[in-house]
């Protein structure tokens, strides 16, 4: 009696250790479950890519998804030590694989994260317009790219210009130093806005976020 | 014989002892691995098992990924940025043009009256304007010979100035000394300045008045009349 009762105990421990191995495998290929995505994403980066850089889990994501800090899923963030000075950035797209270019620009926190696909591949200090020429936040579509750019308004170099609107607001290399402001461009360090002129192209999305008044948190 | 049962029932029992030990052994087993396939099912739920996955897919910075896997990704970008831009602050990269700066300077207008503006700092006397003094009068020159009692010398003003020789009495009667009359000096004659006569220059138009025109014409058509008269005269003996 009792040898049957510990065979039914093994059988049952076996059948449970065998469930749980089994549900990942069987809730990988859906893909409509939430997380269920998240490994497969993870595992698509190569080991070379996974230096320097934060994968998100999934309830970070979730968290960011709702407060509105993310309007879509993002596999991993670049891991920067403390606070980037103005004019500093880092770009590190070692072994990501293709995907479409986005760019992200925080408005208060003045920072720009620039995106291959699902993974950041570059982050800088920006610079954006002042009180009296302000810097439309939403959505936008790069309408157009132009490497040695000169601003008719203000007679002024716009190096790497990436054009967001119709009336001349874009993203362009610039002096990006405290307490400076622009005509409401979007200024990156000149290196940076090379890096990025080269990796983006017409059409891409560019998302601005505007300064929250309250801290920022959802940004 | 009656020894057989009794070593049955301890191998019974020992055997019963032994397989409830394997079980026991195979169901601590197993929920080690139960508990360790848990922890490493991604996305599990918790930030334990957040943590161990994360560190366990970072590589080189494992410790930093565990720590960074606890913060939200608000935080994570956050972590990064310089600050917000603090209002007050601002300072536009290209700088309003000041008029002050780049006006341009008109030229400075002397007036003639004005005094110049550093006479106030310094506390100088105003120059006044120079104006041709008139030459002194011809000093009176005197020589005194000898005789009699010599007048005082008049002390000289003070501030300077030519000295004055007061006029000597004639001496009281003879004998005494000799005058000698000083020598008369002429005034000098200083030439009378003329103005210097401005002429201005011919005000003359560009183009010509129309009697000029007029005038001109009508010299054409009389040249023009000589001309033809003259030859009238030589081509009427020659048709006769």
């Amino acid at each position: 009696m009792n040898q049957i009762l510990v065979a039914l105990a093994c059988a049952a421990l076996v059948t449970l250790v065998s469930g749980c191995n089994s549900k990942p495998q069987a809730n990988a290929p859906a893909g409509s479950t939430p997380g269920a995505a998240r490994p497969t994403e993870r595992n698509a980066l190569p080991p070379a890519a996974l230096k320097g850089r934060t994968l998100l889990t999934k309830a970070q994501l979730d968290q960011a998804m709702q407060s509105g800090t993310l309007d879509r899923p993002v596999n991993s963030l670049l891991t920067v030590d403390g606070p980037l000075h103005f004019g500093d950035f880092v770009w590190n797209d070692k072994a990501i694989p293709a995907g479409p270019t986005w760019v992200r620009i925080d408005l208060g926190k003045q920072i720009m994260s620039v995106f291959r696909g699902p993974n950041e591949i570059g982050t800088a200090v920006v610079v954006y317009g002042g009180d009296n020429k302000q810097t439309p936040a939403g959505k936008f579509h790069i309408l157009m790219k132009d490497r040695d750019h000169r601003s008719s308004l203000y007679d002024a170099a716009m190096p790497y210009t990436l054009q967001l609107t119709g009336d001349g607001v874009s993203i362009h290399g610039s002096t990006v130093r405290w307490g400076a402001a622009t005509h409401g461009c979007i200024g990156l360090p000149l290196e940076f806005a090379r890096r990025l002129f080269e990796q983006a192209k017409v059409g891409d999305e560019v998302v601005i976020v505007p300064p929250s008044k309250a801290g920022n948190q959802t940004a | 014989m009656s020894t057989a049962p009794p070593a049955g029932a301890s191998w019974l029992a020992n055997r019963r002892t032994l397989g409830i030990g394997v079980a026991i052994l195979l169901a601590l087993g197993l929920a080690a691995a139960l508990s360790i396939s848990s922890f490493w099912r991604p996305g599990g739920g918790n930030g334990v098992q957040n943590a161990l996955n994360a560190g366990a897919n970072g590589i080189n910075n494992g410790v930093a990924s565990a720590l960074n896997a606890a913060k939200s990704v608000a935080d994570l970008l956050a972590g990064r940025s310089p600050g917000e831009r603090a209002e007050g602050t601002l300072a536009n990269l290209k700088h309003r043009r000041l008029p002050a700066l780049h006006e341009r300077a008109l030229p400075k207008v002397r007036r003639p009256g004005a005094t110049s503006p550093l006479a106030g700092i310094v506390g100088a006397a105003p120059v006044p304007p120079t104006e041709v003094l008139p030459p002194p009068p011809p000093a009176p020159l005197y020589n005194v010979v000898a005789g009699g009692p010599g007048a005082p010398i008049a002390a000289p003003p003070p501030g300077g100035g030519p000295v004055i020789f007061p006029a000597i009495p004639p001496p009281p009667g003879g004998g005494g000394g000799v005058i000698i009359p000083p020598p008369v000096t002429t005034p000098p004659v200083t030439p009378p300045v003329t103005p210097p006569v401005v002429i201005p220059p011919p005000t003359t138009g560009a183009v010509p008045e129309p009697s000029t025109w007029a005038m001109m014409l009508l010299g054409f058509a009389m040249i023009g009349r000589a001309l033809r008269m003259r030859r009238r005269a030589m081509l009427q003996p020659a048709a006769r």
